[in-house]
């Protein structure tokens, strides 16, 4: 569990965690986008040192990253792979049925290896400098046209916050029952996958029991305190947006154009 | 069953990130077949203190025997296995460990672990219940359509399937009403007596200290501060200053008496019972 990074807030005080969470939000996202519009050298060279110099500004040390990485890295290798072999061009170096190793095809697993090294990279970033609570505002906050179509936004970001506020919680009991069952006896990571699942059940239904009770309170609370679905409802911390954020923004549109300029004449 | 602390430190290190030492230290003794109470303030490392016992926390340093099993950073699995088969363990709110269909399935689940034959199991399942007062018509009953204070019996009858030596429990009538929590505490102490099972108990309350326990392990900021028998406890005042302790009832009751009289009486009385006696000895009343 210690060793998922995503979503982990590390406090701080960079420039990156000083920026407005929604333009955060809209920054990865729309960067995440451009990944797959990179043809050629030039441009990967360009986001890779632009995702780097990013992530050193946030002040969180690169290992943190690559330990972010880690728990991902079959799944990166195995896409990686899956490109390499799948793609012909240039020269080629072997073949056997429909796959190759091919000049083409070791670029564009180069590339795609890159693609996903970034992008899991750049959501790092946004998880470790923004606060999970801000990170729901933001949410909300682009979600909010869709209420001209009647979806619950306002009850579907509190839900997000409440879920969010609960993960630590859930941690500790996790721990906790665990500990209470190997005291009788329980081995976790035994025998075959069939009986590895099997000796989840006492660990998985307490919890499951545990969070329903929760919940139950919780909407009790949400009851007794007044709270209703579809009220108006302001908001006790406020998203600033700042200069800083609208250079971001600009930013953004500086990128699009260089993509698109060397995509058409590079 | 002996269990020893020897120069044990400990803390809750997640991989490679160096933590602070939880405990520090720590050098025990337990004398088989005594009742234990371990006090201290919040956060003082108590309940980790249990967690050594069956190697759910392991030493750092130093090394903690339970019978003839010796375990130190390194615990091999088998180890583990054979302490947590000696050593019942009732955490905090043991009822959240409750997960089978019906509570006789939950009670068979800690002597399953452990392999015993079904009969084996039937019998230990009965012999728990009339243990710790469960009525048989609850047995198919499903554990979480109990009441708090069934389900706490349940949760502790399923720790004392496995028939363990030595019954290790952090605050097990934390959060229960006056007539359940006497009940509980009177079962354990009982259990305590007629099986000889080595007992160690977390409480808050000094009144269980006095009524049930002969020892006292007093901790603080992750260090044992002080290892001694009831008795000596509540006669060493600077002690009890020290770690801002409380005292029972009827002590503080004592003591407010010898304030309001500006007298002193001779001996500290424990219980109601020795107050009143040493108030008619002493011809205060
Ligand atoms: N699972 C854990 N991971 C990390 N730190 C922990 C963990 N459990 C306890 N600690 C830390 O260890 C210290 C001692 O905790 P412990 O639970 O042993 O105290 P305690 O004496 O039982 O307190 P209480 O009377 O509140 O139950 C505390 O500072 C706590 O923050
Ligand atoms: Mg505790």
């Amino acid at each position: 569990m210690n060793r998922l990074i995503i979503g982990r807030y590390f406090p701080g005080n960079s420039l990156i965690h000083q920026l407005d969470p929604r333009f955060k939000l809209i920054f990865v996202l729309y960067f995440i986008g451009l990944l797959f519009f990179l043809d050629g050298m030039i441009l990967q060279a360009i986001f890779f040192i632009l995702t780097l110099v990013i992530m050193v500004s946030t002040g969180v040390s690169l290992k943190t990253y690559v330990r972010g990485v880690r728990p991902l890295i079959w799944l990166i290798l195995f896409a990686t792979i899956l490109r390499i072999v799948t793609t012909r061009g240039g020269a080629i170096y072997y073949e056997a049925g429909f796959l190759t190793l091919s000049e083409f095809g070791l670029v564009s697993g180069a590339y795609t290896f890159l693609r996903f090294v970034e992008m899991i990279f750049i959501s790092t970033v946004l998880t470790l400098t923004t606060k999970p609570i801000d990170l729901t505002d933001a949410i909300y906050f682009l979600l909010k046209p869709l209420r001209y179509l009647y979806v619950p936004v306002e009850e579907l970001s509190l839900m997000l916050s409440i879920a969010l506020r609960f993960i630590p919680n859930l941690l500790d009991e996790t721990e906790k029952v665990m500990n209470a069952q190997k005291a009788r006896g329980m081995v976790f990571g035994e025998g075959n996958l069939l009986e590895q699942m099997k000796a989840l059940t006492p660990l998985v239904l307490p919890l499951f029991a545990h969070s329903l009770k929760r919940a139950e309170d919780m909407a009790d609370v949400l009851e007794v305190k007044g709270y209703k679905s579809g009220a108006k409802r302001t908001h006790y911390r406020a998203l600033t947006w700042q200069v800083k954020d609208t250079l971001g923004v600009g930013l953004l549109v500086v990128l699009t154009f260089v993509v698109m300029t060397i995509n058409v004449f590079g | 069953m002996h269990i020893t602390f020897n120069r044990v430190s400990a803390n809750y290190q997640l991989g490679p990130i160096k933590r602070a030492n939880i405990l520090t230290d720590l050098s025990a003794e337990v004398k088989p077949g005594s009742f234990t109470a371990v006090i201290g303030p919040t956060g003082a490392g108590k309940s980790s203190l249990l967690k050594l016992i069956n190697g759910l926390l392991l030493p750092s340093v130093g090394e903690v025997s339970v019978g003839e099993v010796v375990f130190t950073s390194k615990a091999s699995k088998q180890a583990l296995k054979q302490v947590r088969k000696r050593v019942g363990m009732a955490f905090q709110f043991p009822e959240h460990q409750l997960f089978a269909e019906t509570v006789y399935e939950d009670l068979a689940f800690g002597p399953r672990n452990f392999h015993m034959t079904d009969s084996e199991i039937d019998a230990t399942v009965k012999h728990v219940c009339q243990l710790t007062g469960i009525d048989q018509s609850l047995l198919e009953r499903s554990p979480f359509s109990l009441s708090g204070g069934q389900q706490r019996r349940v949760a502790i009858a399923g720790i004392l399937a496995t028939k363990p030596d030595i019954l290790v429990l952090d605050e097990p009538a934390a959060g229960l009403d006056p007539a359940a929590k006497k009940q509980i505490l009177e079962m354990l102490s009982n259990l305590h007596r007629t099986e000889k099972l080595t007992t160690l108990m977390v409480t808050h309350d000094m009144d269980d200290v006095v009524h049930y326990a002969d020892d006292v392990i007093v901790m603080a900021e992750g260090q044992i501060k002080a290892h001694l028998d009831v008795r000596s406890l509540f006669a060493d005042q600077d002690l009890l200053d020290r770690y801002q302790l409380d005292v029972p009832t009827a002590l503080s009751l004592q003591q407010q008496l010898e304030q309001a009289k500006g007298e002193r009486l001779n001996n500290r009385s424990l219980t109601l019972t020795e107050l009143a006696d040493n108030l008619i000895e002493e011809g205060w009343v």
